[in-house]
C-alpha cells in the first residue's frame, strides 16, 4: 500500500482520487500521508506562510485574502515526492 | 487474578481521557511525564491503576507524545495493554493497534465512539474483529458510561494478541536475525522498530544486526519502513473489512459535482464552456456601460470645449484627460464584469478544479497540474503570478511557470482586445477575444514546453486537497469585483496619467500638426517594421512604445493621438445632463436585455457597435480587420511590462528577464505576422 501510494504521487491527484485508488476510508490516506511525510518519503511542496507573507506584499488581492498576513496560511497541503520517496520507489522490488 | 497496572494507548482524540474517567470514577491524577510537559494522566480503583499513554498514530514515533508512549510501553511495560479505538475511525485506529499488538503484551481492545459510528452509518461487529485478533473486543461509549461494566470485566480475560502481520520472506529473516540478540520482553516489537531505522536502546550486537538487515533488504529493493508500514496498513484494511457489517454513505454534493466536473472527457469540455461563458458575460453585461462612459467622455469634451479656456490648455483637456484617461477607464466594466465571473469561479471551488482537468496537457509540456493555478492568476496580473511560481518545487519548473506567465493575457491587455474586437469583428467579439486567451495560454504552454527541453527540467508530482464546492453570496462577489477594480484604477490612473500627459507633450512638441511631431517622426521610423503585420499607422505604433511600460496605457495612447487632434463641439449643461440621462436609461435598458441574451444561443455575438466608443470611427478608416488581428496577437504576445519584468528578475535573475523581453518580442512579431496572414 505505501510503494502503491508513492507511485500515485508522481502526478498530481486529490486525496478523494487517493482513496479511490487506494481502496481505503479518507482518513486513512490522511493518516499515512502524514507518516510517509514525517518518515520524509513525501513532503509538502512549499511552506505556504514563507510563500504567502512574500507574495502578499505585492499582490492586489491581499485584502481579500483570508491568508493575507498571517504567519501561516490556510491554503490545503500539496505533498511531493522527497528525493528518498523517488529512490525507494525506482529501486522497489 | 486481576491486572493492577493497566496502560490505554490510542490515537488522539479517541476518548481515553473521558475513560479513564468512566473507568475509575473521580480518582484523577494530573501531572507531567518524567522531563517532559506532556501531561500524565493517572487514576485508581482499588488496586488497580490506569495510565493514559500520551495520544500516538504509530510505534514508529515522530512526535514526542509518541517517543514518550514507546518508551513508557518498553521500558516500563503495563501488565495490561487497553487500546482504545476510534469505531468512527475505526481502519484509521487499526495500526496503532497493530502495531502495538507485536509488543506482545496482554491486550483488551475498547471499540469507544460507537455512537458517532452509527452516526456516520458504520455498522460494526467487534465479534469478527475479537475473532480475528484473539483479544477481548468490547464496544462502549465512554461519554455515556455505555460498556464500562463489560470493559472492565474484559481487563480480567486480556490476552497477547495474534500476530497476523504478514511481511516479505526476507524481512520476516531479518526480523528473527536481530531479536536473537535482542533479551527482554517485546523483543519482536523492538526488532520491528530497529529494522525500521528507529534510535532505540539496545545491545550493540542488536544494533549491528539491524544495520546489516536494513543494507541487505534494500540491496533487494526491499525499503524497511515502507514494508513494515505498508504490511500494517494492508492487514488494518483487511480487519476493517472483516468487521464492517454495513456502511451505507451518502455521497456529498461535492462528490456527486466532482464525478463530472473532474471525469477526463466530460470535466475538459465543462471547463472550457464554463470559461467561455465567464467572457461571454463579460462583454454581454460590460457593453452598455464601456457605451455610456464613452458617452460621459463625449459630454464631458463638449463642456469643454465650451469653456473659454486658451486653446492649449482646452487641448490638453480633451486630449490627454478626457480623451487618453478616460478612455483606458471607459473599460472598467469591463473588468469589473470579468473579476465578477472569476470570483465566482475561485470562490465556488470551480477554479481550483482547473489544475486537475488540465493535468494531462500541462505534463504533455512537461509542467504539473499545480502551475495551472500561477498560468490562471497570470490572467488577472502577471506580476503577483510570477511571485505566486514560488509554490513550485523545483528551479526548472518555477522557471518554466514563470517565463510562460507574461504570455497569459492580463487584464490590462484587456482594454485594447475589447476596443479592437468590438470595432472590426462585431458579431464574433466574444470569440476573438476568447480566442487571443485561448492563444496566449497555448504560447505560454509552447514556452514552457521548449524550456522544458532545453533545460532538460522534469515536471513535478504531488496530491493536493481540492475545497468543497460553495455557492458563494453575491455581496462578497459585488465586493470583490469592487475592490479589484479599484485596485486596478488606483494603480493605473498614476502611471496612465503620467503616460498621457507625456504623450500629449511630446505630440505637440515642436508646435504644428500632429504628423511632424516628435511621437510622430520616432513611431513613423517604427512603422516600417509592422508594415507585413498588416499596420503601420504611426499611430497604431506609437501606442505599442508606452504599452513597454504598462499595457494599461495602450488605448489611452491611441485615444490621444487619434482623438486629440479633432475638437470636440462645444456643448451646454443642461444639452450633456440630457444626454447623459437618456445614456443612462439605455445603458440599464441593455443591462436586463443582457440577461436574456446570456442564454440566447443565436446571438451569441456582442451588437455591432454596442461598446465601440468614439474611437471606433478614426480606427476603421487606418485599419483592416486583418491588421487588427496582426495588432491583437502583437500586443498580446509582446514584451511584459516593467512591473513583470521586475517580478521575472527578482524571481529568477536578470538575464532570464531580459531572456523574456527578446525571446517574447520575437514570439509577437512572428505570430503577427502569420495572425495577419489568416484573413484576407
Amino acid at each position: 500500500m505505501t510503494r502503491k501510494l508513492l507511485a500515485l504521487l508522481t502526478r498530481p491527484r486529490t486525496l478523494a482520487q487517493l482513496t479511490r485508488a487506494l481502496g481505503v476510508e479518507e482518513a486513512t490516506t490522511r493518516l499515512l500521508l502524514e507518516r510517509l511525510e514525517a518518515a520524509g518519503y513525501i513532503g509538502r511542496a512549499h511552506p505556504e506562510s514563507e510563500t504567502c507573507t512574500t507574495a502578499c506584499q505585492v499582490c492586489s488581492l491581499k485584502r481579500l485574502c483570508p491568508a493575507a498576513g498571517k504567519p501561516a496560511a490556510t491554503l490545503p497541503p500539496v505533498y511531493r515526492l522527497t528525493e528518498k520517496g523517488k529512490k525507494a520507489l525506482s529501486s522497489g522490488a | 487474578m486481576s491486572a493492577r497496572r493497566v496502560a490505554l494507548l490510542g490515537n488522539p482524540n479517541t476518548g481515553k481521557s473521558t475513560l479513564i474517567n468512566a473507568l475509575a470514577g473521580a480518582q484523577l491524577q494530573v501531572g507531567n511525564w518524567p522531563g517532559t510537559t506532556v501531561e500524565r494522566l493517572l487514576a485508581r480503583e482499588g488496586e488497580r491503576t490506569y495510565v493514559d499513554l500520551p495520544g500516538a498514530y504509530s510505534l514508529l514515533a515522530t512526535t514526542p507524545e509518541e517517543k514518550i508512549a514507546v518508551r513508557s510501553l518498553l521500558e516500563d511495560p503495563p501488565e495490561v495493554l487497553l487500546v482504545v479505538l476510534d469505531a468512527g475511525n475505526l481502519e484509521r485506529s487499526l495500526p496503532l493497534l497493530l502495531e502495538a499488538g507485536e509488543l506482545g503484551l496482554p491486550t483488551v481492545v475498547a471499540l469507544n465512539l460507537m455512537d458517532e459510528a452509527r452516526a456516520k452509518g458504520y455498522r460494526l461487529d467487534p465479534g469478527a474483529l475479537e475473532a480475528e485478533l484473539g483479544v477481548p473486543v468490547v464496544p462502549v461509549v465512554a461519554s455515556r458510561g455505555e460498556g464500562i461494566k463489560a470493559l472492565k470485566a474484559a481487563l480480567d480475560r486480556a490476552a497477547v494478541p495474534r500476530s497476523s502481520l504478514a511481511y516479505p520472506p526476507a524481512l520476516e529473516r531479518a526480523l528473527r536475525a536481530i531479536e536473537a540478540h535482542l533479551e527482554g520482553p517485546a523483543r519482536r516489537a523492538r526488532a520491528a522498530l530497529l529494522l525500521a531505522g528507529e534510535d532505540l536502546p539496545a545491545p550493540e550486537e542488536a544494533r549491528e544486526a539491524a544495520r546489516f538487515a536494513r543494507a541487505a533488504l534494500f540491496e533487494l529493493g526491499l525499503d524497511p519502513y515502507l514494508e513494515l508500514t505498508g504490511a500494517v496498513f494492508a492487514r488494518a484494511r483487511e480487519l476493517f473489512k472483516r468487521a464492517l457489517k454495513g456502511h451505507n454513505p451518502r455521497p456529498t454534493l461535492t462528490d456527486r459535482i466532482d464525478r463530472l466536473v473532474l471525469h477526463p472527457v466530460l470535466g475538459p469540455v465543462l471547463f472550457f464552456l464554463g470559461m467561455l461563458f465567464v467572457f461571454r458575460f463579460t462583454f454581454l453585461f460590460s457593453a452598455p456601460w464601456v457605451t455610456f462612459i464613452g458617452r460621459v467622455q463625449e459630454v464631458l469634451a463638449g463642456w469643454t470645449q465650451a469653456l473659454p479656456l486658451p486653446p492649449l490648455l482646452a487641448s490638453f483637456f480633451t486630449g490627454a484627460l478626457v480623451a487618453g484617461v478616460g478612455t483606458v477607464l471607459a473599460f472598467t466594466p469591463v473588468l469589473f464584469f470579468l473579476y465578477l465571473a472569476m470570483g465566482f469561479l475561485e470562490t465556488s471551488g470551480f477554479l481550483a478544479r482547473s489544475a486537475f482537468l488540465t493535468d494531462r496537457l500541462m505534463h504533455a509540456v512537461g509542467l504539473s497540474g499545480r502551475a495551472f493555478i500561477p498560468l490562471v492568476l497570470g490572467f488577472g496580473c502577471n506580476v503577483p503570478a510570477i511571485y505566486a511560481t514560488r509554490t513550485l518545487e523545483s528551479f526548472g519548473e518555477r522557471l518554466k511557470t514563470a517565463l510562460a506567465i507574461p504570455f497569459m493575457a492580463c487584464s490590462a491587455r484587456l482594454p485594447v482586445f475589447a476596443l479592437f474586437a468590438a470595432v472590426f469583428f462585431p458579431e464574433r467579439a466574444t470569440y476573438v477575444v476568447f480566442g487571443l486567451y485561448l492563444l496566449g495560454l497555448f504560447f505560454g504552454l509552447f514556452t514552457a514546453w521548449l524550456v522544458g527541453k532545453v533545460a532538460q527540467t522534469e515536471p513535478a508530482s504531488g496530491v493536493m486537497e481540492l475545497p468543497p464546492y460553495r455557492w458563494p453570496p453575491l455581496r462578497v462577489l459585488l465586493a470583490q469585483a469592487r475592490v479589484r477594480t479599484r485596485d486596478f484604477v488606483q494603480g493605473a490612473t498614476g502611471p496612465i496619467l503620467i503616460a498621457m500627459v507625456l504623450i500629449w507633450a511630446l505630440l505637440h512638441l515642436p508646435p504644428g500638426p500632429l504628423e511632424e511631431s516628435l511621437y510622430a517622426r520616432v513611431a513613423q521610423t517604427l512603422s516600417i517594421l509592422f508594415e507585413p503585420l498588416g499596420f503601420s499607422d504611426w499611430r497604431l505604433v506609437g501606442a505599442l512604445i508606452p504599452g513597454f511600460v504598462a499595457k494599461e496605457v495602450v488605448v489611452g495612447a491611441l485615444a490621444v493621438s487619434f482623438l486629440g487632434a479633432e475638437p470636440a463641439a462645444g456643448l451646454g449643461l443642461l444639452a450633456g445632463l440630457h444626454d447623459l440621462a437618456l445614456a443612462f436609461l439605455a445603458a440599464l435598458k441593455e443591462t436586463f436585455g443582457a440577461l436574456f441574451a446570456l442564454f440566447g444561443l443565436p446571438r451569441l455575438g456582442l451588437e455591432a457597435g454596442g461598446s465601440a466608443p468614439a474611437l471606433a470611427a478614426p480606427l476603421s478608416q487606418v485599419l483592416t480587420p486583418r491588421g487588427a488581428l496582426g495588432y491583437l496577437v502583437f500586443v498580446l504576445l509582446y514584451t511584459p511590462c516593467v512591473a513583470t519584468l521586475a517580478a521575472l528578475a527578482q524571481e529568477l535573475g536578470r538575464r532570464w528577464a531580459a531572456f523574456s523581453v527578446a525571446y517574447q518580442l520575437t514570439v509577437a512579431y512572428l505570430a503577427a505576422l502569420l495572425a495577419s496572414r489568416l484573413l484576407p
